[in-house]
């Protein structure tokens, strides 16, 4: 079904707006939050938590596009719970790909300037502008969706080492470009 | 509380970016590129590429493998042709150690032509022993299986063969014996040159070559980056 449907149906406070919201999205959404909280059941609430969301906030809202408006409550939701849960054991992919990236945010201790998030996620955008779609594909889908290295190697059809490689030189390319904007956290 | 901020500023990177890698459906395989290093395609097709239509003529040659089965060589009129436009990419020749990797112990030398934007090898060329070996990940290069093979293919271990050979007929006349097939993601093409007199060694070479390196398994180039 199309978005702008699945969108009449929240408007019209149909429930067949959630179960079409979740035939569409369901696979990817549960991904992300399962990538981030590393366990099916958590997952399952927090795309529950998700849907119900999206449920109170259409209308007023029309996102467009449907995609990422639920990909981003799921996200939000699912990073909310991890800190809530995990405060000691930390083990999911978020956290491995959390740790790859932080190395490459230079730090803000010998100077004085943090930048707010939204100010440095133009930063990053206008980086991720510069890369080739692969790059750009691959950083999002590790950074933003939480994928592991393996399903990002079937994604681009190659080996797990190749695309470790390609990370980490994007990351490099991303210090060097933070740095340039003078980014510091 | 670092992590939390940079959790929070990949969050709100631009939308147009996660939903690009949302619908992002796979990598595509064609390596692309403007500039860089450029090779004709005549130089690295002639020997690999072979279109061979037409009648077929002659004799069909037949060598047992080790296993029992049996490669079918079935002589073609035509000769090589090169294929238009050009292969982009960044050339090197590839370490023993990369050549262990995707061959084992076989006796081949080779040099490697790399994706200028993801570096991964697709192209190789080399030799196997005294046989020319072309292998490729690029779709584009030996063209669908119909046109770069022949008629008649032979099934080897369960691969399926194209073999042929056709006879260039100049000062120093030659007999050309070719081979093609998939195996993995890769596309493999053989080529054995010699004289008349050694058609049958040209020939018993080509399906050594072919036998060996379908025993080898799947070759994945992409495991070698610049």
């Amino acid at each position: 079904m199309e978005d702008l449907k699945i969108i009449e149906l929240f408007y019209e406070r149909s429930e067949q707006a959630i179960t079409e919201l979740a035939n569409k999205y369901g696979t990817i959404c549960k991904k992300v939050a399962n990538n981030i909280l590393n366990n099916g059941q958590d997952a399952e609430e927090c795309l529950n938590d998700a849907y119900l969301g999206a449920w109170n906030t259409i209308p007023p809202q029309k996102p467009n596009p449907l995609l990422t408006y639920i990909c981003r409550i799921v996200r939000n939701l699912a990073i909310k719970k991890y800190h809530v849960n995990t405060a000691a054991k930390r083990n999911s992919i978020y956290d491995i790909a959390l740790d790859e990236l932080e190395n490459c945010f230079p730090s803000a201790d010998t100077v004085e300037a943090e930048w707010e998030a939204r100010e440095t996620a133009e930063i990053i955008d206008r980086f991720l502008n510069s890369l080739d779609q692969d790059s750009r594909v691959m950083f999002v889908r590790r950074y933003w969706y939480s994928f592991s290295i393996t399903e990002l190697a079937e994604l681009f059809h190659t080996s797990n080492h190749n695309v470790s490689v390609r990370l980490s030189r994007i990351r490099m390319k991303l210090r060097k470009h933070l740095i340039k904007e003078g980014v510091f956290l | 509380m670092r992590k939390e901020k940079i959790s929070e500023i990949i969050g709100n990177i631009n939308l147009k970016y996660i939903e690009e890698a949302a619908i992002y459906e796979g990598r595509k395989r064609r390596p692309r590129g403007n500039v860089w290093l450029k090779w004709s395609a005549a130089v690295a097709s002639v020997a690999f590429i072979v279109f061979l239509w037409g009648v077929i003529f002659g004799r069909t040659y037949m060598v047992t493998l080790d296993n029992g089965d049996t490669i079918k060589f079935v002589k073609d009129k035509s000769a090589a042709t090169d294929t238009e436009g050009k292969i982009e990419g960044i050339s090197r020749s590839l370490t023993e150690e990369e050549i262990q990797q995707l061959f084992g112990n076989l006796p081949v030398k080779a040099y490697g032509l790399f994706d200028i934007e993801n570096h991964q090898l697709f192209l190789l060329c080399g030799r196997i022993g005294d046989v020319e070996l072309y292998v490729t990940t690029s779709d584009s290069l030996f063209g669908n299986t119909e046109n770069r093979g022949y008629a008649d293919a032979s099934i080897i271990d369960g691969i399926t063969v194209h073999g042929g050979y056709f006879y260039n007929r100049g000062e120093n006349p030659e007999v050309v014996y070719k081979a093609s097939f998939d195996i993995g993601n890769s596309a493999v093409c053989l080529k054995c040159t010699e004289e008349y007199e050694n058609a049958e060694s040209a020939r018993n070479q080509t399906a050594e070559a072919v036998y060996a390196l379908i025993k080898n398994g799947a070759i994945n180039l992409e495991q070698i980056v610049k």
